[in-house]
């Protein structure tokens, strides 16, 4: 005997039938996941625990058919025709009772692959309250397969499920279908689909019962919801509460894991010598951690948010009400979602694209994604516009910066029209997608598969997307720090120890000294190898009217945009303290001088950075995610390139525009 | 008479499905097919898409799919 599992089986289903509920409830903790090589789709498997021992269960993808349409939808095929892998040996199949005849239509083309099997006979609840009643014995004697009652939320009937499972399994009892093509061009055909319905509906006489019942509960409650008024005045409110939530309840929780890691920083660092070692622990790993955590109390509170609606039906809802909008562009209504998400962080927004069954669909929407102007921005719009755009009321009615930041929200979501279009039209091979989106009925939200989903999701940030956000920052911050070039060392040395040897009182000592290392500081990060990069490309970045110090600061705000106020600061040596940093930091920007002595910022400067920020993917961590969940390093450096491309030509043209305005 | 046709309430039976279109196919995997009783329950703010029942399940089909499907 090996510690191994004895067997393989597959749990297959409709989606909207309980069966992540039920994987769970069988496998309990003990999942490992992963990706599909190739497609985004992600797969589960755990150990389930049945009587003989424990075997291993594969979670298979919610799906209607086998005849797949798309590369996602082909995975549960190839699984089980063992191209993938090894193929499973017995299959756990899962239907729902209050819609037996579509589930039997599935389960039909599984039981003509001959695997021992199973049906779990899920949601007898939800069927009586339709007036409808499956009698498992019945069902089970026509089908010829052992047919379990359970209730996968209430996790009853889970035991008699693995004695059915050992039992099929040591029988070596093949499932018999209809016989009918599950493969192949014949599978799709007309008379192979009626024939299967054909034979789900002989298989049902006898074991189904149905008696007259009111209206339902999910009736009434969908009559609301799906108002033409009521339904999208709920939704205006649901939609707001979760922006809110990301945008703004987030926030509190965000500065606490900021605050904690500084202070663990703090404390890990205090026994440490100053020098090297110290500061790339500080600004490079803390400061790296740092920026991976602080995205999880978002990523959280959405998925909170997601799998709720999702669990309770209202997510589908969501996609109804939506989809004529985002039709016109190729879209459906399933994007909504995400791309409003992306207002607050593109981060959990492309992370809820996994709600997109359509691969493509969902490729684009993860791509627009970016354009969205998130929450990150508003530090480069608020810090520019307080230093260079006065605050004026337009014919006396709205300040012209509060219309600004209206046009640079507008115009990221603009832009992502003609995008997504494009994309959308590139990517239009093979069959047409579909938008048929099944509406299941309401059920209350079930908490242990709330807190899996958020749980799962937060865990594989921090250990995909977050090592490769690490790497970057440690990355830009070692090329902003070196090289350290051993004359400029000397003399700052021998400029402190001139400062010191000095005799004032101690109060201006300690002021003078922290002037010094600013100015120092700021000598080594105009020489390090950052900024031979700026100088390097800052001619590409002219015609958008920077100094090189600009596109050095740009290039540093590589792991996330709104470092860039910092590089600035750091650049430009900004005093932080006399009237709070920005204050400081908008002083020495207006002072700030080219080699020629002109003023490196003008009106015409901040409004072409403030466009090429809106545009641009200068944030490590979406393109991280983009890859993570795209599968394709590809399609994150398409991002990146595009974006900038926009970003570029937004900003060149604010500035020359401005320029001709007589802003510059 | 074609199913998006039909107004919020009505329903009828399917007579036939466009044929050669890889939609329609998924329409009738999803138990679309001649004979099948259908009722559109309502439509979405912006009349498109609309709310269909079909047997025991609820889908919402856009007005192009809806049109593939011919009513009785």
């Amino acid at each position: 005997m090996t510690d191994g599992p004895r067997f393989r089986a597959a749990l297959a289903g409709n989606p909207n039938v309980g069966k992540t509920t039920l994987f769970n409830a069988l496998t309990g903790l003990n999942q490992r996941t992963g990706n599909y090589p190739g497609v985004t789709v992600h797969w589960h498997a755990g150990t389930w625990n049945i009587p003989g021992g424990p075997i291993e269960l594969l979670d298979l993808p919610g799906s209607y058919s086998l005849a797949a349409r798309s590369p996602d939808e082909a995975v549960v095929q190839r699984l089980l025709s063992g191209q993938d892998g090894p193929r499973p040996e017995a299959l756990l199949v899962i239907i729902d009772a209050s819609n037996p005849e579509r589930n039997l239509y599935f389960l039909s083309q599984l039981m003509d692959l001959g695997l021992p099997t199973v049906v779990a006979l899920n949601m007898g609840d939800v069927a009586e309250s339709k007036g409808l009643k499956v009698d498992a014995a019945a069902l089970a004697r026509s089908l010829g397969v052992p047919v379990v009652p359970i209730l996968a939320h209430k996790r009853e009937g889970l035991a008699a499920l693995g004695e059915a499972m050992e039992r099929v399994v040591a029988d070596k009892r093949g499932a018999v279908g209809p016989g009918l093509p599950v493969d192949g061009p014949g599978a799709a055909e007309a008379a192979t689909i009626r024939g299967r319905y054909e034979w789900a509906r002989m298989r049902l006489v006898g074991a189904i019962t149905r008696s007259e019942v009111g209206i339902s509960f999910s009736d009434r409650v969908d009559k609301v919801l799906t108002h033409r008024v009521w339904g999208l005045l709920v939704m205006i409110l649901v939609m707001g509460m979760i922006f809110q939530s990301i945008y703004a309840w987030s926030q509190p929780v965000m500065d606490l894991l900021d605050a904690f890691v500084r202070w663990g920083g703090a404390k890990i660092l205090a026994p440490l010598p100053a020098g090297m070692l110290k500061d790339l622990l500080s600004a490079g790993v803390i400061a790296g951690v740092g920026s991976v955590l602080v995205f999880l109390p978002q990523i959280a509170v959405l998925f909170i948010f997601i799998a709720i609606l999702e669990d309770c039906g209202y997510m589908a809802r969501s996609a109804f009400l939506m989809d004529r909008i985002f039709a016109r562009i190729g879209l459906s209504g399933r994007s909504f979602i995400p791309l409003l998400s992306s207002f607050a962080c593109a981060v959990p927004g492309i992370l809820a694209t996994r709600t997109i069954s359509d691969r493509r669909e969902r490729l684009t929407t993860m791509l627009v994604a970016p354009l969205m102007s998130c929450s990150a921005r508003l530090p480069i719009y608020t810090i520019l516009m307080a230093a260079f755009l006065p605050s004026r009321r337009i014919f006396g009615l709205v300040d012209q910066r509060a219309l600004l930041l209206l046009g640079l929200y507008g115009m990221g979501l603009l832009l992502a029209v003609p995008v997504a279009w494009a994309l959308r039209k590139r990517m239009h091979t093979g069959p047409a997608p579909l938008f048929i989106i099944e509406l299941p009925g309401y059920k209350w939200p079930e908490p242990r598969t709330v807190f899996r989903r958020v749980w799962e999701q937060c865990r594989e940030f921090v250990t995909n997307a977050g090592t490769i956000i690490l790497a970057v920052a440690v990355v830009v911050w070692a090329l902003g720090a070196f090289p350290r070039p051993q004359p400029l060392l000397d003399r700052f040395a021998a400029d402190r120890a001139a400062l010191a040897s000095r005799t004032v009182d101690s109060g201006t000592m300690a002021a003078q000294r922290d002037e010094l290392l600013r100015v120092q500081q700021a000598e080594l990060l105009r020489q390090s190898y950052l900024a031979r990069m700026g100088r390097a490309i800052g001619p590409v970045f002219e015609p958008l009217g920077w100094d090189w110090r600009v596109t050095m600061a740009a290039l540093a705000s590589f792991p996330a945009r709104e470092v860039v106020v910092g590089s600035l600061g750091a650049i430009f040596n900004a005093n932080g303290d006399e009237e709070g940093e920005s204050g400081g930091l908008r002083d020495a920007l207006a002072k700030a001088r080219r080699d020629d002595g002109k003023p490196v910022f003008t009106l015409a400067v901040a409004l072409s950075l403030m466009v090429f920020f809106a545009l641009c993917a200068q944030c490590a961590s979406t393109l991280a995610v983009i890859r993570r969940e795209s599968g394709h390093w590809g399609w994150a450096a398409f991002t990146f390139s595009y974006m900038t491309l926009l970003a570029w030509f937004g900003g060149a043209l604010t500035y020359h525009l401005a320029v001709a305005f007589g802003l510059g | 008479m074609t199913l998006d046709k039909l107004k919020d309430g009505q329903s009828g039976t399917i007579r036939a499905l466009a044929h050669g279109q890889s939609s329609a196919v998924r329409l009738m995997e999803m138990g679309l097919f001649e004979g099948s009783r259908i009722k559109v329950l309502r439509r979405a703010p912006l009349g498109d898409p609309m709310e269909i029942q079909i047997g025991d399940y609820r889908l919402s089909l856009r007005r192009e799919e809806a049109a593939l499907v011919e009513i009785a």
